[in-house]
């Protein structure tokens, strides 16, 4: 069944999911590290390598984590999951070991696929629900698409899609002239989510800045929490102009409202304007130089 | 010289440029709105007509003579406005050019999309030109796409899943639909100039 919600309050952003992709190499575990208080679950066996390893989790099997409770993570305000593509390999393992029926040549049937999506979205809304900021991080790989070569997560085929939903934000590290950048913002060549709006950032070095991204974390969520509170102001405003529309039934109201349309704040003037047109119109009047007069 | 686009428009472009087997005329007809729709076309906007002003639940539900059954437990919200067109000018050179669309809903600053798809490629929305025009027509900072994926079975569709996309205005987008307006602009001007208002 389809529900559809009436608006609501909005809630406060306090836990987020991230996803941070790259070449491997770039420092994505060591990136991951700098989160506020952070466990890593090691699925890639690479934790050894970052520079500030914290605590982490050895993981050879799904059951490994699917056992973790809000207990035993009570230390901990962020879940690192190195890599989202190798958990997803052992989840996928563990659904064809429970039901081979889900699995064929070592693969995933399309019913396989819908088990792994449901487990792995609900174990991320797990996390989140007893406080943690999860963050997955990935490797890249490169496609050839004509000319471009674009770079994308490397990640199996359909659960891809779960990592793009879950993400509240999505950045890219890279190498711009022998620095590392992280870049939240969207290319012709490499997708991203950015959330906080924020220009590409020059990560520095992790020794002098063991929190940089505790710090860019945080600063995500503010801005986030910032849209929240300016969908209120903008839907107060809206709906002050929506009463006056659902009241206008005659070309004077209508021409009143345009004219009063003219000043109003930028950010909600399309959106008055468009609605005011749709009622003029749908009461058979029409918009011609700049007023509304009646049809021909 | 001044014209008008729409949005689709826009990702019509980014599709002729992305797919070998769409030629010039294809195109001409996309922008030209001369292609005649096909059934999945014709299912989606029977999707989008139910949603411009839906009950409180649905289950099964019946439009254009199109049936629609509900496999799954989702939740939608209703945005506060519903169906609006609106428009934003930009300048290629000397030229004006006027970008429109109409959105599915919107409330405060987020932008609401209804898809309806037998094939979830999300890569085509992450790339899409949509929600970025969207945003910056609109004003607004955060873009939503409804998922529903469905398949069709003994003539009626069968919605087996939804979920949710969402998209956030960046640094730089404005400039990005810019550079999409010009690449449309320059094909026009080339092979269909009588779309051109003058």
């Amino acid at each position: 069944m389809l529900k559809i919600i009436k608006e609501s309050e909005p809630i406060k952003v306090e836990q987020l999911v991230m996803v941070l992709y790259g070449a491997p190499g770039l420092g994505k575990s060591t990136l991951g590290f700098s989160a506020d208080s952070p466990i890593l679950l090691d699925f890639d066996k690479g934790a050894y390598r970052a520079s500030n390893r914290k605590d982490s989790v050895p993981v050879s099997s799904w059951g490994d984590v699917a056992s973790i409770t809000a207990e035993d993570l009570k230390d901990y305000n962020s879940v690192v999951v190195d890599t989202a593509g190798r958990a997803l390999d052992f989840l996928t393992t563990d659904i064809i070991k429970e039901n081979p029926k889900m699995g064929y040549s070592g693969s995933l049937t399309l019913q396989g696929y819908g088990a792994l999506k449901g487990l792995f979205v609900s174990w991320l809304k797990s996390l989140k629900v007893i406080g943690k900021d999860v963050i997955l991080i990935a490797h890249s790989s490169e496609d050839k698409k004509g000319d471009d070569l674009i770079e994308r997560l490397d990640v199996q085929g359909g659960s891809k899609g779960e990592i793009y939903k879950s993400a509240d934000a999505m950045g890219r590290l890279y190498i711009d002239k022998g620095q590392r950048v992280l870049s939240f913002s969207p290319t012709d060549t490499a997708f991203g989510k950015n959330p906080g709006n924020i220009e590409p950032i020059k990560i520095p070095d992790i020794s002098t800045n063991p929190d940089i991204l505790s710090v860019i974390i945080h600063d995500i969520k503010t801005k986030l929490n910032t849209l929240t509170e300016e969908q209120q102001k903008r839907q107060s405003e809206i709906a002050d102009w929506i009463a006056k529309i659902d009241e206008s039934d005659t070309l004077g109201h209508f021409n009143k409202l345009v004219s009063g349309s003219e000043s109003i704040n930028k950010n909600i003037s399309q959106i008055v304007k468009g609605a005011i047109h749709k009622a003029a119109t749908d009461k058979g009047f029409i918009f011609n130089k700049g007023k509304y007069e009646v049809k021909a | 010289m001044k014209t008008t686009f729409r949005v689709t428009d826009l990702d019509s472009m980014l599709w002729f440029l992305k797919l070998e087997n769409m030629t010039v005329d294809d195109m001409r007809k996309r922008l030209t709105h001369t292609e005649p729709p096909n059934e999945k076309m014709a299912i989606g906007t029977a999707w989008h007509s139910i949603l411009e002003d839906p009950p409180d639940s649905i289950s099964e539900i019946e439009k254009n003579g199109i049936t629609f059954r509900i496999e799954c437990e989702y939740g939608v919200i209703l945005p506060q406005v519903r169906e609006i067109r609106a428009e934003a000018v930009y300048h290629i050179g000397h030229d004006e050019i006027t970008l429109s669309g109409g959105c599915d809903g919107i409330s405060g600053n987020i932008i609401t999309d209804h898809k309806l798809t037998f094939r979830e490629n999300l890569d085509t929305y992450f790339e899409s030109y949509q929600w970025r025009a969207y945003l910056d027509i609109f004003n607004a900072d955060i873009f939503k796409y409804y998922l529903y994926c469905a398949k069709q079975k003994n003539g009626i569709v069968i919605i087996t899943g939804i979920s949710e996309l969402t998209m956030y205005r960046y640094p730089g987008m404005k400039d990005d639909v810019i550079k999409g307006i010009r690449t449309l602009y320059y094909f026009v001007n080339e092979y269909t100039p009588e779309i051109i208002n003058g």
